[in-house]
């Protein structure tokens, strides 16, 4: 190829490239725009993605969490900190509950260690302040009164506890409670 | 010393050891439910199989059953073993419930470990899971018992190891029940051992329930402070607040378990009344307007009045650093003391035990648990030193007699010989066992002190008539231990129990000899406090206004005695009352400057137990008040501060040290380890232990300085004033108990239901005279200020003419450290009137 081949190539490349961007240009011009006008226009996030964290409750609108430290010490920030105590009714829970957003990173781990479904991140976002001590969360600011993902699971009747759920042997997949006493094979 | 192979590693063991245990050595840890240390394997949870390559019989085999061989070759991570261990796990998951989330023992559960090490993720089998009813079984253990994996672990600590009966297996095939025939509580003191030895949840401690998880605590290694013995434990802490303590292991003290004493009593450094503030005539202040105070307080008494005025009292209580401090600041400043708070007479008794403790008979635990002859005099085991009844009851179990010579109502959960002995008859008991056994020996070798003291022995033979099993049992043992007591004794027993310990050792009889001391450092009291005096006569002193300053370390019995309107008159005279203590008691409140200190979980410190063993303990937490007890019942405070409410405490040592112008480090850590290099640099006996505090887990055998350079004593030739047998008189006696009277755990609220109810024992023939029925309610006048309502307890199985109830620290005593009073009948009375 001569020199002139290639120089006529490489400029109607440049044009061609040019003309193509232009026509890119003009068919956003009338295009309607994808930008959304946030804050004024907000956006249904999936029900999974990471965000807000709340405690929820079980169908029968108890709480859930039974404070077994589970999410305490998955938590790489150490952002959770709880008390667990004895209901009267042999139910444990906790007696505080605190998360520090300003500490959280969202990762999840906490949703994925915690046993009862109690603990789950939800898509609610905006959690900024201007004040850092008012992103510290206790139990009452946490609470929800829904089950959330897992709206139907209630670990209380899997556990194999007695509890005002029910005596031993009346939970799921339970047998009635062994008669020690019997002699019969 | 067979040598194996085990995941290509070879390894030298002794013979008859388990491959589970050559594994261990080599830090392979083979799973395992059933088999543990103390209680030997079983082979009923087949969890620790492993693939013997080579060997007398290849193939799966339990490691825990198979000893070790010369050139087998063992594979634990082999395929099949693997595999095996595996499907071991499924199937004793298949009934395991799916509470791990409201389990206290999660986080620190063998099943959990192994169930994920084992790697069983997924249950497979979707039928219903059995279930079991729980029982109630006492305010110190939870029961859970779906949580079972049948490893039998808990019925064979419970009836073999220790002897109780009362905890058994039910039922048959797949519905065996690990549980009491009904409801109730454990009788055992030692059943919170089974919170550790379960290797799953089905027994939980119950106070710390749902307190917290392993993982969050601040745990460190301890000793127990509850008792002369000084067993190993572990503490945990959180949130400022002493949660819960474990057994530790340590082979020469108390091997794997330790009393519910031990575990339980922590609770006397949570007490919402402890207290941690500095007060001067009663009033709270600041650090260093007490402190000033109390210089200035001090000042004048040297200046006005004779150093010899100013008296220091400590007490079993105070860590060695504490004492070796106190000592040296007497002597420095010329004060008075320092002087031993222990129960009357226990202090003298103590020391004559210690005069008597020969570096070659010294018997630890383990020496006991080995011995085949025990001849226990003047101690009651399960309230004296509760952890001793196991190593008894080990002893027993290979075979051992088992004779203990006292004239409480001792029992014990398994056979021995009691011999009900009032303590002026112990001394002949003991020395006609002795001269009978030595019948016949050749004693030429003994040196004329010694010959003086078998004739001495052979005097006091006259005096007594003992079954001739001991006897038997005496001459053919091979290791025979004295245990001796040094509370319901004669002063000079203790020197008797050694000698004779002494004498009974010869070549082919190593004998040994172990003292049951007044409280956790007993050994360091003893050795550390003024010899010429004891809280008795320091009372008398201050009557008569010789002593006119006190300074209270930590006080026992002093503290509540005061409780009597004759000791608060005793403590108005005097011109200034110093208390330092972590407990509120009637000394503390009527203190003039109160000093806060540190308890052993915030301030570390070394104790001596009663065979010479210096243990160690580092700081387990700062201190503080709890949490929970600032305030509120809610969160913590969301703000930060710089500085822990309530932490105000200082260890005991530091204002000792102060006054005698050490220039300690502000630093905490660095000024522990000053006083401990000045503890031990100025003690010469005590150069055994390290300076940097760390005295390992077993400890530092400490070479007592043997006063007597191994020459019999001579004893009184006669035996001390009996009494006359015909007096209507009846002694009454405070006793130890295994729950209540022990100072510290006495406040624990752990305990408070378990402990008894104030029982009088008695005779038979002393309750027939006394015209009285087991279980009527009377009252016992002391003196005419003082009158103590009991319940009659009649026993059988005790000394006559005597009554003994437990020594509370709230006892109202009119005499000084709980000496015996003597009662005549009319001072006996029935709940409503007079007996007759």
């Amino acid at each position: 190829m001569t020199e002139i081949q290639q120089k006529n190539i490489s400029i109607l490349t440049a044009i061609t490239a040019i003309g193509q961007g232009f026509a890119t240009t003009f068919k956003h011009l009338f295009r309607k725009p994808i930008t959304e006008q946030y804050p004024e226009e907000k956006r249904e996030l999936p029900a999974r993605s990471r965000a807000r964290i709340v405690l929820t409750r079980d169908p029968d609108g108890r709480e859930r969490c039974v404070a077994c430290y589970l999410c305490s010490a998955v938590c790489p920030v150490s952002c959770i900190s709880m008390q667990s105590a004895e209901k009267p009714d042999g139910r444990r829970y906790a007696a505080w509950f605190r998360i520090n957003f300003g500490r959280c990173i969202y990762c999840g781990l906490c949703e994925e260690a915690c046993p009862t479904s109690a603990i789950q991140l939800t898509p609610d976002f905006e959690n900024c302040r201007r004040d850092i001590l008012t992103l510290v969360y206790e139990k009452e600011d946490l609470q929800v009164d829904h089950g959330g993902k897992d709206a139907a699971y209630n670990f209380y009747e899997y556990a194999g506890v007695a509890t005002d759920e029910g005596p031993k042997g009346s939970h799921e997949k339970e047998s009635p409670p062994v008669n020690v006493r019997s002699n019969m094979p | 010393m067979p040598t194996l192979t085990i995941d290509s590693r070879q390894i030298s063991v002794p013979g008859n050891t388990k491959v589970i245990d050559a594994a261990e050595r080599l830090g392979i840890m083979i799973p395992r439910f059933c088999y543990h240390p103390a209680l030997g394997a079983v082979g009923a949870c087949r969890v620790c199989a492993v693939n013997v390559k080579e060997g007398p019989m290849t193939g799966i085999q339990m490691s825990c059953m198979l000893d070790a061989g010369d050139g087998m070759v063992i594979s634990t991570h082999d395929k099949d073993a693997v595999d095996f261990r595996m499907a071991v796990i499924e199937w004793l998951m298949m009934n395991h419930p799916h509470d791990c989330p409201v389990c206290d023992e999660g986080g620190h559960c063998l099943l959990q470990d192994m169930t994920v090490s084992g790697g069983h993720g997924m249950r497979r089998y979707p039928g219903p899971k059995r279930t079991h009813q729980d029982q109630y079984l006492g305010p110190l253990v939870q029961h859970e018992m779906n949580r079972c994996i049948q490893c039998y672990r808990c019925v064979r600590y419970y009836r073999e190891y220790t002897g109780y009966k009362d905890l058994g297996v039910l039922g048959i095939g797949s519905r065996v029940y690990f549980g009491r025939t009904g409801d109730g509580r454990l009788e055992s003191p030692f059943a919170g051992n089974l919170i550790d030895i379960c290797p799953t949840g089905v027994f939980t401690d119950k106070p710390a329930r749902f307190k917290g998880r392993k993982w969050d605590f601040e745990r460190a290694a301890t000793v127990c402070t509850h008792c002369s013995l000084g067993c190993s434990t572990i503490t945990s802490s959180r949130y400022r607040e002493i949660i819960r303590q474990e057994a530790g292991i340590s082979p020469d003290t108390n091997d794997c378990f330790i009393c519910d004493r031990g575990r339980y009593g922590f609770g006397y450094a949570n007490l919402p009344d402890r207290p941690r503030q500095y007060r001067v005539n009663g009033n709270p202040c600041s650090r260093q307007t007490a402190w000033a105070k109390a210089l200035d307080l001090l000042d004048t008494t040297a200046n006005t009045n004779n150093p010899s005025t100013v008296a220091l009292l400590v007490s079993a209580r105070c860590t060695l650093e504490t004492l070796v401090t106190a000592k040296h600041l007497c002597h420095r400043k010329g004060w008075h003391g320092p002087v031993w708070d222990a129960p009357s007479g226990n202090d003298i008794k103590s020391r004559n035990a210690l005069d008597a403790l020969a570096p070659e008979l010294v018997a630890t635990m383990k020496d006991v648990r080995e011995s085949d002859f025990i001849l226990a005099i003047g101690t009651d085991p399960v309230n004296e030193a509760p952890v001793l009844t196991l190593a008894l009851r080990q002893a027993q179990r290979n075979g051992a007699h088992i004779t203990v010579i006292d004239p409480r109502p001792v029992s014990l959960p398994f056979d021995f010989e009691h011999l009900p002995t009032s303590p002026e008859e112990m001394g002949d008991q003991l020395a006609a066992i002795v001269c009978a056994a030595l019948g016949g020996t050749d004693l030429s070798h003994l040196s004329p002190a010694g010959k003086a003291f078998y004739d001495d022995l052979v005097l006091r033979n006259a005096a007594a008539t003992v079954p001739d099993e001991i006897v038997v049992a005496l001459k053919k043992s091979r290791h025979p231990v004295i245990v001796c007591g040094t509370h319901m004794v004669n002063e000079d027993l203790p020197v008797l129990a050694g000698e004779c310990a002494r004498m009974i050792n010869q070549p082919e009889r190593s004998a040994g000899l172990f003292y049951v001391l007044p409280g956790a450092n007993g050994f360091g009291a003893a050795m550390f406090t003024e010899t010429h005096t004891n809280a008795g006569l320091l009372l008398d002193k201050i009557k008569s206004n010789d002593i006119k300053t006190l300074i209270a370390i930590e006080p026992e019995g002093c503290a509540h005695v005061h409780s009597s309107p004759a000791m608060a008159g005793i403590l108005k005279s005097l011109d200034c009352l110093l208390v330092m203590d972590y407990l509120e008691s009637p000394l503390s409140r009527a203190a003039d400057v109160f000093i806060p200190t540190a308890t052993v979980f915030e301030s570390g410190g070394i104790f001596i137990n009663q065979n010479g063993t210096g243990r160690s303990m580092q700081p387990l937490y700062m201190g503080g008040t709890p949490i929970f007890q600032t305030g509120r019942t809610g969160p913590p405070p969301r703000l930060f501060e710089s500085d822990i409410p309530g932490a105000e405490h200082v260890p005991a040592w530091l204002p000792l040290a102060d006054w005698m112008g050490l220039s300690l480090s502000p630093d905490n850590s660095k000024r522990r380890l000053e006083i401990l290099k000045y503890t031990i640099e100025n003690e010469p006996w005590l150069s055994a232990l390290p300076i940097s505090g760390d005295t390992g887990e077993t400890g530092i055998k400490l070479r007592i300085p043997n006063r007597r350079l191994n020459e019999f004593a001579s004893l009184p030739h006669t035996r001390n004033n009996a009494g006359n047998s015909n007096s209507p008189e009846i002694s009454l006696y405070t006793v130890e108990q295994t729950f209540g009277t022990e100072l510290l755990s006495s406040g624990s609220p752990a305990l408070d239901e378990v402990i008894p109810q104030i029982r009088a024992a008695m005779h038979p023939a002393d309750a027939e005279f006394l015209n009285l029925a087991d279980g009527e309610n009377l009252t016992l006048v002391l003196d005419e200020n003082h009158e103590l309502p009991c319940n009659v307890k009649i026993e059988t199985d005790m000394a006559q003419g005597f009554i003994f109830i437990p020594r509370r620290p709230d006892l109202p005593w009119p005499v000084p450290g709980f000496a015996p009073i003597p009662l005549h009948p009319d001072q006996i009375r029935r709940e409503k009137g007079d007996l007759r």
